[in-house]
Order: structure tokens, then C-alpha cells, then sequence
């Protein structure tokens, strides 16, 4: 037998009271003055005692299984958050919030139900006159769609009209406003933008009117303001209209 | 036990028995609490669960030694026992200070004065991650040889003789201790 496999032999005999009393207060006394065999003892008793019983290892056998396949029931996680006061008490801030937001959202319209409900057509006698030839027939076929409220023909159009006379800004805005009735916006936009920016005021406000819808439209509420503040700001056309919705949206 | 809430007694109840089923219900009803507490100081979900297994296999033993003294609920006899382990697992890892538990153990109860020794928990706990590595037979004989079956009662059952498993007995006792010295935890304790 080793040194080893004899102190093992010892110390478990000592643990087991297995010892003559001879031997027994021999190993009293060296255990009295070493530390380090006082400790293995120690190490031998708590090993003994921690995984002795079959019951225990079956049981982390148990709870190593439950463990495996426990999950998290969802949502305990934010109740758990709740306990805590100041936890509860954001929760609740931003529960009325979102109340608050939804109740105002609900209250207010969305800028599609505005632009929708404010969209009337552009008068079409502006320019009934200037046109002839191929422009004369073309022309005909979009005012006949626009006045039927067919957008999406009229915008075709009114197209092919800015192409053949492209410095005529009146096919422009009138392209532009039938493309607000298409509900093509982002093309409204295209079009109406350098009109209602631009300087010549024969279009300009009913460019910014028209545009400000496409935005809204765009549920761009803030990229409608500029046109819809210049349009009250001038008094031009829509500008009652223009002062109605900025009280509705902002 | 000097408890008188019904539904801590199921509870014990059903640890004592070691249904899967019932020692679940304990799960479910205590350990998110945990994993929520020493995810908020710096720990993982793993942590909690290692946690809380130790906390669940202290109450089983004391259980079984009808030494179980609850004073308090069953849930912060619980909290008290994973929330010191952790304490303790900070401190020695130096990670930083913990969080004022204000959701958990708001009873001031140390685990002294529940009659626990969490630094012997420590040890169980790297006695038995120790035992765990060893060899199937290794276990059978160490755990056998703790439970005080004589020597060639655990040959006979393992259909050999005496003295194979006497040298058996050590080799696997050696291992078992080597590999408790060799444990980082074990060294800082």
C-alpha cells in the first residue's frame, strides 16, 4: 500500500471510529499539529457526508433534468419589472401616453383622410385656349378624363402634353393636380415641387395647395407645412383652406 | 419544520417526494425571480439556475434530516440562500457592487440567521461538480462506499472481488480529491 493509500486508510478509520484508542490519540495529536492533515480530514468528512444517500444524486439527477426542459413562462419577466415602484410608475406614465397618443390619433385625422377630403379639381378653363394641333387633340382627351375624374388617364395626358410643350407650366401643374387625384403622390410631388418653389405666380400658389395635399397624402405633415404656411401668408388661392388644416394638423 | 403556510408545505411536499412534475412547480414558482435578481447584478440565466439547483438540493437535505427550521417563507428562504451565493460569487470575482435588492429578501434575513452555512455550500457544490466528472463505476463505488455498504457487498454487487475494489475505492476517493484541489472555486474558498 502507498503513503497515500495508507493515510486515506487512516483518516477513514479515524472518521469511522474504527481506531484502537491507542491509534486514536496518536492521530488526535498529529491532527493537533498538522494543519494539512487536519484539513484532509476535514476534505475525507465533507466528502462523505455531501455525496452520501442515493436519495441526493437521484434528486440532481431530478432537478438537473426539470432544469433542461424549464423555460421562462413569457411575460413574467415584465410583471416581475412592475414590482418595482418606479418601474410601475413609468409603465403607467407611458400607458397614458400611449393612451393619450391613441386617443388624439384617433381624434385626428390622417393626413390621406385630409388630403382627401380637401382635393377638389383645378378649374379647367385656364387653358382651354392655348393649345393646337397634335397638343389641341391630346389636350381634348385630357380634359375630357380630368373633368370624369379619371386621374390616372388625365395624368397620361397631360404627360404627353409636357413633353410636346414642355415651358408650358399650366400642363405641369394641371399634370400635377391629376396625379394628387390618382393618389400617385410621389410623381405630384415631382411635378408640383419646382412650380410651387419656383417664381412665376400664374401657378405658384395652386402648385404649393396641391403639393402641400400630395405631402399629406405622403402623411408628410411637416413637409406640407412650408406650402400650406406660404399659401395663408399670401391669401392666395386655398389660403382658407390652407389656415383650416394647419389648426387641424399642427 | 415550523411552517404553517399551506402552500410553502405542498411545496416542501413535492421536493421531498422528487416528482419531476412537482419539483417543476417549484421552478416555476421561485426561479424567475432569481434568474430576474442576478440578471440585474452582473450574472446569466445560468447562473440563477446553477443557483437556485443548490438552493433547492440545501432545502432537500435538510429536508431529509428533518432539520428544516422555516421561519420565514419558503420563497425567501429561497432568495436569502441564492442571493448570498451570489453575493459572495461577486465579491470573490470582484465584479461590481451589487444592486439594492429591492424586489427580493426585503425581510433583512441573513443566512445566519437561517442556520445556513453558504460557504459549506460552496463546496458541496464543487464536490459534487468534481464527482460529476468522474467514470460511471467510479461513482457507483464512491457513492456506494459513502452510503457505508461493506466493501464486498459493492463486489459482489459489481461482480468482483474485495481487494479489486479496496484499490478501486482509492483510486476513484484520489481522483475525486485531486480534482477538488484542482478546482479554481475550491481554491479561492
Amino acid at each position: 500500500m502507498s503513503s497515500l493509500a495508507e493515510q486515506y486508510d487512516r483518516i477513514e478509520r479515524y472518521l469511522q471510529g474504527a481506531m484502537t484508542p491507542g491509534e486514536m490519540d496518536e492521530f488526535n495529536q498529529k491532527l493537533n499539529n498538522d494543519p494539512e492533515l487536519a484539513s484532509a480530514v476535514t476534505l475525507h468528512q465533507e466528502l462523505a457526508e455531501t455525496l452520501a444517500g442515493d436519495r441526493i444524486h437521484q434528486f440532481r439527477k431530478t432537478l438537473q433534468e426539470v432544469n433542461a426542459n424549464w423555460k421562462p413562462a413569457t411575460g413574467g419577466r415584465w410583471l416581475r419589472v412592475l414590482k418595482s415602484p418606479q418601474n410601475l410608475a413609468i409603465a403607467a406614465s407611458l400607458l397614458l401616453l400611449i393612451g393619450f397618443f391613441g386617443w388624439w390619433s384617433f381624434q385626428t385625422p390622417s393626413g390621406a383622410e385630409l388630403a382627401s377630403e380637401n382635393f377638389e379639381q383645378l378649374p379647367v378653363q385656364a387653358f382651354m385656349s392655348l393649345d393646337s394641333g397634335d397638343a389641341q387633340v391630346i389636350r381634348k382627351s385630357a380634359n375630357q378624363a380630368y373633368i370624369a375624374g379619371e386621374y390616372e388617364a388625365a395624368a397620361e395626358q397631360f404627360e404627353a402634353l409636357t413633353e410636346l410643350a414642355p415651358g408650358e407650366l399650366s400642363y405641369q401643374l394641371y399634370l400635377g393636380v391629376s396625379q394628387v387625384g390618382a393618389n400617385a403622390a410621389a410623381d405630384a410631388v415631382n411635378t408640383l415641387k419646382p412650380l410651387a418653389d419656383g417664381t412665376d405666380q400664374s401657378v405658384k400658389s395652386e402648385a404649393a395647395w396641391y403639393l402641400a395635399l400630395a405631402y399629406l397624402q405622403m402623411e408628410e405633415k411637416t413637409a406640407a407645412r412650408p406650402y400650406l404656411d406660404q399659401l395663408v401668408r399670401t391669401g392666395g388661392f386655398g389660403a382658407d383652406d390652407a389656415e383650416k388644416l394647419i389648426n387641424m394638423l399642427y | 419544520m415550523n411552517t404553517t403556510d399551506k402552500a410553502d408545505q405542498e411545496l416542501l411536499d413535492g421536493l421531498r417526494s422528487g416528482d419531476p412534475r412537482k419539483v417543476k412547480a417549484l421552478y416555476d414558482a421561485y426561479l424567475p425571480d432569481i434568474i430576474y435578481y442576478v440578471r440585474r447584478n452582473n450574472g446569466s440565466e445560468a447562473d440563477a439556475r446553477d443557483l437556485f439547483q443548490e438552493a433547492l438540493i440545501a432545502v432537500y437535505r435538510k429536508l431529509l434530516d428533518n432539520d428544516l427550521e422555516l421561519t420565514v417563507a419558503l420563497r425567501t428562504y429561497i432568495q436569502v440562500i441564492c442571493r448570498n451565493l451570489w453575493l459572495r460569487n461577486l465579491r470573490k470575482s470582484k465584479r461590481i457592487s451589487l444592486q439594492a435588492p429591492t424586489d427580493m429578501v426585503e425581510h433583512a434575513s441573513t443566512s445566519e440567521t437561517l442556520g445556513l452555512d453558504l460557504e459549506r455550500m460552496e463546496r458541496d457544490r464543487t464536490y459534487f461538480r468534481c464527482f460529476d466528472k468522474l467514470g460511471d463505476k467510479c461513482k457507483k463505488i464512491l457513492s456506494w462506499y459513502f452510503d457505508k455498504i461493506p466493501m464486498k457487498d459493492i463486489a459482489k454487487r459489481l461482480d468482483t472481488s474485495e481487494s479489486f475494489i479496496k484499490k478501486k475505492k482509492f483510486e476513484c476517493k484520489n481522483k475525486l480529491i485531486d480534482a477538488v484541489h484542482q478546482d479554481p472555486v475550491f481554491k479561492e474558498l
